[in-house]
């Protein structure tokens, strides 16, 4: 599997979201490019810094340094971003596209984490309070084809939360 | 950290970007810990075959074997997924949120889908 631009794609977990907006794309588009009406609740993505414009948003009270990856004014933005205490190592990629239509404007938005970031729980390097998400969120084993179905067939999460 | 370490999400993608694999792995986690030899009843493709795919999954932390008698039982290990799913599902939920904020700035009529 290989992106557009060639480079040997990594393997990734993913979420995607698709919206429907009503108004006219310029005008989703100006809000999109407000981070800190929606993104965040504060910062910046620093898009007329040029490319790979470093930038931070706070949200909930943690802050993120982020790095501009693909800017196509109009209708995608696409960045890099990591808690500003970890590693750029670690960073997953947001990108968010603007699709226009003949009626609402759609919205896609898709994070992309690469599975080497993610620490393997059984193996003893997750942190507590992670382990204790975990047993929250997915409950007993029997959630398991959710899990299945997330990572194997890399499908939309929405998709599966249907069978939660 | 080690991404080729046993258990590893990458190892674990891989091990079940196969089809083959992916039925084994939904049988097991179905219906309890089994056989090669039992699982390969009713499968188009050989015991041998079935070995090799369980193997695979032992190796990536998916599966652990089990002795029974003469032959090895391999029970699902779904748990090795557990991180990255709660990633999914708290993305996933920050998302939401950060849709809803969007939506709310444009006025109360917009709709959502997925």
């Amino acid at each position: 599997m290989r992106h557009d631009d060639g480079i040997p794609a990594e393997r990734v977990i993913e979420v995607e979201r698709v919206i429907e907006l009503d108004g006219p794309i310029d005008e989703v588009w100006a809000l999109v490019c407000r981070a800190d009406l929606w993104l965040a609740d504060e910062g910046a993505l620093g898009l007329g810094d040029g490319p790979n414009a470093i930038g931070r948003l706070v949200e909930g009270g943690i802050a993120r340094t982020t790095r501009l990856d693909q800017l196509d004014v109009g209708r995608r933005i696409a960045f890099r971003w990591w808690d500003e205490r970890g590693d750029e190592g670690d960073a997953s990629r947001v990108e968010i596209t603007l699709v226009p239509t003949d009626g609402p404007t759609h919205l896609v938005v898709r994070e992309t984490l690469p599975a080497r970031a993610v620490r393997p729980a059984r193996t003893g390097t997750t942190s507590a309070s992670s382990n204790a998400r975990n047993r929250t969120l997915l409950g007993s084993a029997a959630n398991w084809e959710i899990r299945l179905m997330c990572l194997a067939s890399q499908v939309a999460f929405r998709s599966a939360l249907v069978l939660v | 950290m080690d991404a080729t370490r046993p258990g590893g999400l990458d190892e674990v993608l891989g091990a079940l970007a196969d089809p083959t694999r992916r039925s084994l792995f939904t049988r097991l986690a179905t219906d309890g810990p089994d056989t090669a030899t039992n699982l390969a009843d009713g499968m188009t493709v050989s015991r041998q075959a079935v070995v090799k795919h369980l193997r695979v999954m032992a190796g990536a932390g998916l599966l652990s074997p089990e002795r029974s008698g003469r032959e090895v039982r391999y029970r699902a290990e779904p748990e090795v997924m557990d991180d990255a799913v709660a990633w999914m599902v708290s993305s996933g939920a920050a998302w939401d949120r950060r849709l809803d904020r969007l939506r709310r700035q444009l006025g109360p009529s917009s709709g959502s889908h997925g």
